[in-house]
């Protein structure tokens, strides 16, 4: 069923809906979500970084 | 009587779709006077909801002034929405953020709506660009959301601008309802108690300088969002360019913001929004943000899971990883209150508030990167 759903297109309400959009819409929720925590983990260990040299205090 | 009859011609041509704009438009201003819901810009765009759509308006065509405005402000370059960065550059004091970094996860988390919103609209059959640009409402960042359906040129960008800073405004009321659907009382009520750490001057200046870097090594296309935001926020931590930073914040923003909202209008012609898809992707927008809210609290519910006892994080701060600044900190600060009324979370709610800033900018950037190899 699974399968199907996937290769076959249908119309959707607002138009017909092609499989590959499916994939790709898939494929730019995995990338986009890594990409951003990618951008956020290298940010955050920027300011670690920051906050050990500058010596910061409690 | 027919010598007279250019009198009437104006009136005889108005269309019930006008009507409907107008209606619209008034809605916009009521929302913006009574309710308080981002009057400096639902104001502008409801007057220029009016503007356009009256029968042979002199605001559009080849010489009017509304054209004119969008042609130079936004299809060019994207002046407007970018010039608006410095000034939230400016505004936004990074320190609670540089002071609790790990905020910075939610930042992340909290953008999953987005492309949630992306997969759902492919779903309805909307095309690949135009399923982005609904998508990207959920940054609930007005410029970002432009920007996006601008340079993806969206069939709905009047529509996607529109959402943008309606749910934005309205963030009070839809933020409460997602926490609530996916935490217990017992988890809003976990206590953070707040220990904040000085940040030094020097991390101040070099934090934005480095942010530019990295986004722009990784997200390219984010460049210019995050480089104009970072920008304003140099000119603030730089200490010796006070007057500029008072500028910026002030009156280069406001300045912005009056001719934004009415520009904006340009995109709200009857013809091309009073239409069913219209208001299927202002729906998409509210499950944007729904999803967005849901994404940032079951991530720190995850994050829960590994950490020791009293160390635990209020789920509801992952929320306030949206970009809507700083309405969401304050929704959870008052949540927060509400459930416990000495559990103060705005503090750290404000540190994943600003990270959700960055996190906005940084999907906006990664979403038009992708979009190159998709749509082509």
């Amino acid at each position: 069923m699974m399968n199907r759903i996937f290769l076959t297109a249908y119309q959707g309400p607002m138009g017909a809906v092609k499989s590959s959009d499916i994939g790709a819409s898939l494929r730019l929720m995995g990338k986009g979500m890594l990409g951003i925590f990618i951008v956020m983990l290298l940010i955050f260990l920027v300011i670690v970084i920051l906050n050990k040299l500058s010596g910061r205090k409690k | 009587m027919g010598q007279f009859s250019f009198l009437v011609s104006g009136v005889s041509a108005v269309s019930w779709k006008m009507l409907v704009m107008w209606a619209i438009g008034g809605l916009l201003i009521w929302l913006a006077v009574k309710k308080d819901f981002e009057p400096s810009l639902l104001l502008p765009m409801g007057f220029g909801a009016i503007l356009v759509n009256l029968p042979f308006t002199g605001v559009l065509g080849n010489s009017g002034i509304i054209t004119w405005l969008f042609q130079k402000g936004i299809a060019a370059s994207e002046a407007m929405p970018l010039l608006l960065f410095v000034g939230i550059g400016a505004m936004i004091d990074f320190g609670p953020l540089l002071s609790n970094p790990r905020m910075l996860l939610f930042g992340g988390a909290a953008q999953f709506g987005i492309f949630f919103t992306i997969l759902l609209a492919v779903l309805l059959g909307f095309p690949m660009k135009d399923a982005m640009s609904a998508g990207i409402i959920g940054a609930a960042d007005g410029p970002t959301s432009i920007l996006v359906s601008q340079v993806l040129d969206s069939n709905y960008k009047g529509a996607i601008a529109v959402a943008a800073y309606s749910y934005m405004a309205l963030v009070p009321v839809i933020q409460p309802f997602a926490i609530r659907l996916v935490t217990t009382h017992k988890e809003r009520c976990i206590r953070m108690p707040y220990h904040p750490e000085s940040v030094s001057k020097t991390t101040k200046i070099l934090f934005p300088i480095l942010v530019t870097i990295i986004a722009g090594l990784i997200a390219p296309d984010s460049i210019a969002l995050i480089g104009f935001l970072m920008f304003g926020n140099l000119i603030r931590e730089s200490g010796r360019l006070e007057s500029l930073s008072q500028t910026a914040q002030g009156p280069l923003a406001n300045l912005i913001t009056i001719f934004l909202g009415i520009t904006i209008a340009f995109q709200m012609q009857a013809e091309k929004f009073v239409r069913w898809d219209t208001l299927m992707i202002m729906a998409l927008g509210f499950v944007a943000f729904v999803v967005d809210s849901m994404g940032g609290v079951l991530f720190a519910k995850l994050l829960n899971l590994f950490l020791p006892k009293g160390g635990k994080i209020n789920p509801m701060v992952g929320a306030a990883g949206i970009s809507a600044f700083p309405m969401s900190a304050r929704v959870i600060q008052k949540m927060g209150l509400k459930e416990d009324n000495q559990n103060h979370l705005l503090m750290h709610a404000v540190g994943a508030n600003v990270a959700g800033q960055i996190g906005s900018v940084v999907a906006g950037g990664i979403i038009l990167s992708l979009a190159k190899t998709i749509l082509h």
